[in-house]
């Protein structure tokens, strides 16, 4: 898999240097769920796959449940959707589906998005979510997708950041336009 | 009311939207969240579309700001057209949002962020796709959640959420014309577009663009892409746009208003140290203050010397060619080699990520059009190579005398070339910067580390 030469890989390799490892991104979410009001759940697999984390919030009414899958860049991410993806087979809309990456380069992100591969389209139609946790600053945010629990704009360290999916979006178009005129 | 005396508009259906806080999304049966943004709705999915490429992106979304509370109605909303349900599947119209606003704190510099937070539920709503904005928008309304949707809801939605999201607005009405064939067509829109809405729009970009650096005391910062970026910090003045080209001077002043504490905040220019290459002791301060005192000085018109860090979102670098000891520009779309042997992507690559890297910046697609646009470096006179197309797009501000002198990829991308081409040309380059004829190398720090005492 080599961004220079496309044809070895179905997907890029960028030239990226992941700045947390897994274990400090997954204890850093487990203290966030845990602020945010959310239950961590038993590991157990879900179909073909088993999540590093499922929450759940502890507000009964809400019952809203989130699978996370955690990996550390952006080299990884399209294996670690694939994941979420085998999830929704077996529990559908019913639960939210989360990416969960260290900081990662924004360029190589809107690359990998948008501008070199169409990763974002999917994402979108799967209403899967992407979030980056900084573990040195103990901070999480949503990038892509939003949880159906809106509470957790009260929770993420900038809650706007979110546009960055409209920013993607908006460059999406003449990808649009070209696959219908 | 909103009135358009310069034409005959057709009678429309008139809604009341709730006006108390707690109702404002009463009877909104779509759901209007984030988790909606940047989806796409493609044709097989389409139960109808309005603006876009069909109408030549005849429709618009406009806002505008009351002079008078008793110039506007508050909560109605004016349909004129027919509602969804009544809309054919499939169907393709040119049309028209207006949404007018008012408070007594609210003026015109609040046009900018409320059409951002005004136009959200279309944006945000279930079902929903927007694309582009102003004169070049395009929506659509999926299949799945026609059955959930109506013009009544989405302009109860539009005022409810702009009320809620923009503390400011305490009064605020819409007008919603879809053209179907029995309002007029696309003719209506066409003539409402020429005769009311470029007017205010042209006044309004005529402002912006009136605006100097010179001209106010206050800049204004931006920290939100620290999340990629850690130390990065943008500092917006009305003649620098941050790179993203999202927001623009007079919408980060009103972000400030409402939300002082934010991730966007003011910076007092305080003493100019270099008018040329805009460095401020106020900007400096702030600049240190916001990136974990990484970065402690900011020429606001430099690539070269001391250039303010870069986020990720670029729209396009300049780059320096030491070779030539010219800069070069490129663009995101541009795939090929530049004349320092690398592409976009690559360079993008080194200097993104909130490091102040000497001889290279982002720029936003607006940068080039300030008259400021590297104005340390010597301006457009030092610009030696940009990607043809790239120099096209920007014809409208590239000096008419230097157009002809940039090589581009016709000339190549070998530095030998370029010297010869420039030579020929008659750059000003080679008699503003160059020795005898010959390019002197600066030697740049390394990224993060100062320039030696001159």
């Amino acid at each position: 898999m080599n961004s220079e030469n496309p044809d070895k890989s179905w997907y890029r390799q960028y030239d990226e240097e992941p700045l947390f490892p897994k274990h400090e991104v997954i204890k850093t979410l487990h203290g966030f769920l845990d602020y945010a009001g959310y239950s961590l759940l038993p590991e157990k697999p879900v179909g073909f796959m088993k999540p590093d984390i499922s929450a759940v919030c502890k507000d009964k009414k809400k019952k809203d449940e989130i699978i996370f899958v955690v990996r550390e860049g952006v080299n990884e991410a399209v294996e670690g959707f694939r994941e979420l993806a085998a999830a929704k087979c077996f529990r559908h809309n019913k639960i939210d589906y989360v990416l969960a990456l260290p900081p990662v380069s924004e360029h190589y992100l809107i690359e990998f998005l948008i501008e070199q591969e169409e990763w974002f389209f999917p994402i979108k139609d799967h209403l899967f979510q992407l979030w980056l946790v900084n573990p040195e600053k103990d901070k999480v945010d949503c990038l892509i997708g939003w949880p159906r629990n809106d509470d957790f704009k009260h929770y993420f360290s900038n809650p706007n950041l979110v546009g960055f999916s409209g920013y993607i979006a908006n460059k999406a178009t003449q990808k649009m336009m070209d696959e219908e005129f | 009311m909103i009135e358009i005396p310069t034409v005959k508009l057709p009678k429309g259906r008139v809604f009341q939207a709730p006006l108390e806080l707690d109702e404002l999304f009463d009877d909104v049966e779509i759901e209007i969240s984030p988790r909606w943004m940047g989806q796409k709705v493609r044709k097989g999915d389409m139960y109808m579309e309005i603006g876009g490429p069909k109408h030549e992106y005849t429709s618009y979304i406009h806002c505008d700001v009351a002079k008078e509370e008793s110039d506007i109605e508050d909560g109605r909303i004016e349909l004129i057209g027919p509602e969804i349900d009544e809309i054919e599947p499939g169907s393709s119209f040119a049309f028209g949002v207006w949404l007018r606003f008012w408070g007594p704190q609210l003026n015109d510099d609040h046009i900018d962020p409320l059409i951002r937070v005004g136009f959200r539920p279309f944006e945000d709503g279930e079902g929903w796709m927007l694309v582009n904005t102003r004169d070049t928008i395009w929506i659509r309304l999926n299949n799945e959640s026609a059955h959930k949707n109506s013009w009544r809801q989405m302009g109860q939605a539009l005022l409810g959420n702009t009320k809620i999201n923009f503390p400011l607005v305490e009064k605020a009405e819409a007008l919603i014309i879809i053209g179907s064939p029995e309002v007029g067509g696309v003719d209506l829109i066409r003539d409402i577009l020429d005769t009311r809405i470029r007017p205010d729009w042209e006044a309004y970009d005529a402002r912006m663009m009136g605006v100097e650096d010179e001209d106010v005391d206050t800049f204004y910062g931006c920290t939100v892409c620290q999340t990629f970026a850690p130390n990065h910090v943008c500092c917006i003045t009305p003649q620098r746009n941050p790179y993203c080209g999202i927001m623009s001077y007079l919408g980060a002043k009103a972000v400030v208003e409402i939300d002082p504490y934010g991730y966007s905040f003011a910076i007092p220019k305080g003493e100019c140290l270099d008018a040329e290459s805009g460095r401020y002791t106020g900007v400096d301060q702030a600049i240190y203050e916001r990136s974990s005192r990484r970065v402690s000085k900011i020429n606001l018109y430099s690539s070269l010397k001391y250039p303010q860090t870069n986020c990720g979102c670029f729209e396009a670098a300049a780059f320096y060619i030491p070779e030539l000891d010219g800069i070069g520009l490129v663009d995101r779309r541009h795939p090929g080699d530049t004349p320092i042997g690398v592409n976009f992507s690559k360079m993008a690559g080194y200097m993104s990520g909130g490091n102040q890297n000497h001889g290279s910046m982002g720029l936003s697609a607006r940068t080039p059009k300030s008259k400021k646009f590297l104005q340390g470096d010597g301006g457009w006179t030092r610009i030696i190579w940009m990607p043809k197309e790239y120099k096209v797009l920007l014809a409208d501000c590239i000096p008419e005398e230097i157009y002809d002198k940039i090589a581009t990829e016709d000339v190549g991308i070998d530095t030998q070339a370029i010297k010869e081409f420039l030579i020929e040309a008659k750059h000003p380059i080679v008699k503003n910067f160059w020795k005898d004829g010959e390019p002197v190398p600066m030697k740049m720090p390394k990224p993060n580390e100062d320039w030696p005492i001159e």
